[in-house]
């Protein structure tokens, strides 16, 4: 099967967008409106709708701190699906906040019970509480870490966290980076946004 | 398959909010007579039920929330949300009406 990451009508194995905290939203959108994962099993539209929310939560940690620093994010295709990853710097946060455990089984979650109510209408329902849920609905995999200064993993820790890294694939496989060779397909591909 | 349309659907963000529902969605395209929203819920809507809706934009675009009377027109399961085409029916004001055009306007002009 073909999978390749297609944006602006090319072909690539590997695309990152550094996504600077002072570009408007809808700019954003229409960067992720052209791209389109061809060979997954996940609509593009799902995954670019399910990226989009948790690269809302990194641009608000990061305008909120006044942390210049770009948004990472790649797109990865691998052997049996693709790898999504994004990194801020936005000094991570306390996994207690959420209204719910995120290490809780996707299914045993209850969206509309009181603690997700209360957390709507404490935001004025500008945060639904629900972009990690719905990566975690929308992607087999996913992993949070959080890591400090030197770019070490450590847990969540008020003022030495630097950054948050979430880590998506559409598929479980770990069987990655092996694709077979294509002609077509670039390389690699970096724009800044 | 001819589309025949008369309103182009416009990729778009905004949230949702069903009140008296309990169902909460995203928006993921409109039109001048209606929306797309991708829902969270556990119960569907019935089509041709009209659903009073609050329409939360994203905070870069300075619209404040407003509210929307709209029916269902058609419903489709597209994992792990549920697709719900929707027809703006009234609007419970007149500021309302100007936000929702201010929404769609936003969304169809291209970005520079």
């Amino acid at each position: 099967m073909k999978r390749y990451i297609e944006f602006k009508k090319k072909k690539y194995k590997k695309l990152e967008l550094k996504i600077y905290p002072t570009i408007s939203f809808q700019f954003v959108l229409s960067k992720m409106d052209l791209i389109n994962f061809i060979g997954s099993g996940i609509p593009s539209e799902h995954i670019v709708y399910a990226v989009l929310e948790l690269l809302n939560n990194s641009l608000r940690a990061h305008r909120k701190k006044h942390i210049k620093k770009p948004i990472s994010l790649e797109f990865t295709t691998l052997s049996e699906g693709f790898e999504i990853v994004i990194r801020d710097w936005g000094g991570g946060f306390d996994l207690h906040s959420l209204p719910y455990n995120l290490d809780a089984e996707i299914d045993e979650i209850n969206i509309h019970d009181e603690k997700f109510e209360q957390y709507r209408q404490e935001n004025n329902y500008k945060k639904f509480g629900l972009g990690l849920y719905l990566a975690r609905k929308t992607f087999p995999v996913f992993e949070l870490s959080f890591f400090d200064r030197n770019r070490g993993r450590a847990a969540w820790s008020p003022g030495n966290t630097a950054g948050t890294e979430i880590r998506l694939r559409t598929s479980p496989s770990e069987d990655v980076y092996q694709i077979q060779a294509d002609p077509e397909v670039l390389y690699e591909k970096q724009e800044n946004i | 398959m001819k589309n025949r349309r008369t309103y182009s659907r416009i990729h778009s963000y905004a949230k949702a909010v069903f009140l008296f529902y309990d169902m909460i969605g995203y928006i993921r395209d409109v039109s001048e007579t209606g929306f797309r929203v991708e829902i969270l819920a556990e119960k569907l809507p019935e089509t041709g039920k009209t659903m009073h809706t609050t329409i939360i934009a994203h905070p870069d675009l300075d619209i404040d929330p407003f509210n929307v009377l709209a029916a269902v027109r058609w419903l489709k399961r597209n994992d792990p949300t549920i697709a719900v085409g929707l027809e703006v029916v009234s609007f419970s004001t007149l500021r309302g009406k100007e936000l929702y055009k201010t929404l769609v306007d936003i969304f169809r002009e291209p970005v520079a």
